[in-house]
């Protein structure tokens, strides 16, 4: 019996890594301690999905090729800083309406629990308007770490459709983040009109 | 034998894999950065040799099944391990290969016989790399599939 907690609608249930065309084991400990692997994974699956990729738009391509890599990388950043384990798990996959990512790590109880405040603050709220309370807080705390800042900009500047699941296991919870893209641009006009 | 530490896993489904050639390059560049330390010579070495083994998989291997690859290091080696579930997929160019004998000279010497020869050898990519790179390269086969192993000597360029 488990009390896993779901936020957002995951894409597949269970076995969701396996599901994907690329998985990879990542080491958060080389991560850490190099921040530019963190950006070369995440420009490598971008670069790899767009490479078998059905759209014969180059500029609409690019785009989505963009948007991969910056939200591969945000949330590979997020899995270095609060992960737990020895490893990070990071899947990625397409179909002709979405590219899917998937990031999976253990993390301390404490520290999860902090990730589903933010959750259900972002459930309850636009990301837009989450934005700019983020903002606003930020600016009279005077940091940006941990704010959430890097999530909502995903949704809000990537049009990325997120979920979580959280699976406690004894002191600490596994936490699988799931982002997908849309393959057709939803969120501004490509071609300038409007 | 010294241990060796592990660098990286990776998990390809062989399906997604062969849509396009460019992921042989896309993925030895990738493992390539991870391996070296900081001599930009080994970066092209160590991309050169892992981009000919996914070609060869590319080439020899179906769209069945994962490919399965690890990157581990010790002191002195880069080890590099490809598994395929498809055994008899390798086997023509794994027993062209092998042709070539055991020894670097000997299989230095295939590499330059067949760039003379208009005979298609499909080994001609892996006898390059063992004969450019001194890179070891070994087959092994179990009941699920088989994994090829490339031994390459860190910091040699």
């Amino acid at each position: 019996m488990s009390d896993q907690r779901s936020y957002g609608e995951f894409p597949v249930n269970g076995g969701l890594h396996d599901s994907l065309d690329m998985c990879w084991w990542l080491r958060p400990d080389r991560l850490e301690h190099d921040w530019k692997d963190v950006s070369e994974v995440a420009n490598f699956i971008a670069d790899y999905l767009a490479a078998s990729a059905a759209s014969t738009d180059e500029l609409v391509l690019r785009q989505l090729r963009d948007s991969a890599s910056y939200v591969v990388n945000e949330l590979v950043e997020n899995a270095v800083k609060y992960c737990a384990d020895d490893f990070i798990q990071a899947s990625s996959g397409a179909d002709d309406d979405h590219w899917t990512f998937a990031i999976s790590h253990g993390s301390p109880a404490e520290t999860v629990a902090g990730l589903e405040e933010f959750l259900e603050r972002l459930q309850a709220s636009s990301a837009e308007e989450l934005m700019i309370e983020q903002v606003e807080r930020n600016f009279e705390l005077g940091s940006e770490s941990g704010s959430g800042l890097g999530l909502v900009t995903i949704i809000a500047d990537h049009g990325a459709i997120m979920a979580w699941q959280i699976v406690p296991n004894g002191g600490r919870c596994m936490v699988h983040t799931a982002a997908r893209l849309p393959t057709k641009p939803t969120f501004c006009d490509w071609n300038g009109a409007g | 034998m010294e241990s060796a530490e592990p660098v990286v896993r990776g998990r390809f489904q062989l399906s997604s894999f062969r849509e396009s050639w460019k992921h042989c390059s896309q993925a030895s560049n990738y493992l390539a950065k991870l391996i070296v330390d900081q001599l930009p010579d080994t970066y092209y070495l160590y991309s050169a040799v892992i981009n000919e083994l996914f070609e060869v998989i590319f080439r020899d291997v179906g769209t069945d099944g994962i490919m399965d690859v690890e990157v581990s290091r010790s002191d002195n080696e880069i080890l590099l391990d490809i598994r395929v579930p498809d055994v008899s997929a390798l086997a023509a160019t794994w027993q062209a290969y092998a042709a070539a004998g055991s020894s670097p000279e000997r299989r230095t010497d295939s590499y330059l016989d067949c760039l003379g020869s208009e005979e298609p050898n499909p080994a001609l990519g892996l006898l390059q790399i063992s004969a450019d790179y001194d890179v070891q390269l070994d087959l092994r086969e179990d009941e699920q599939g088989a994994t090829l192993r490339a031994t390459m000597s860190r910091g040699s360029s």
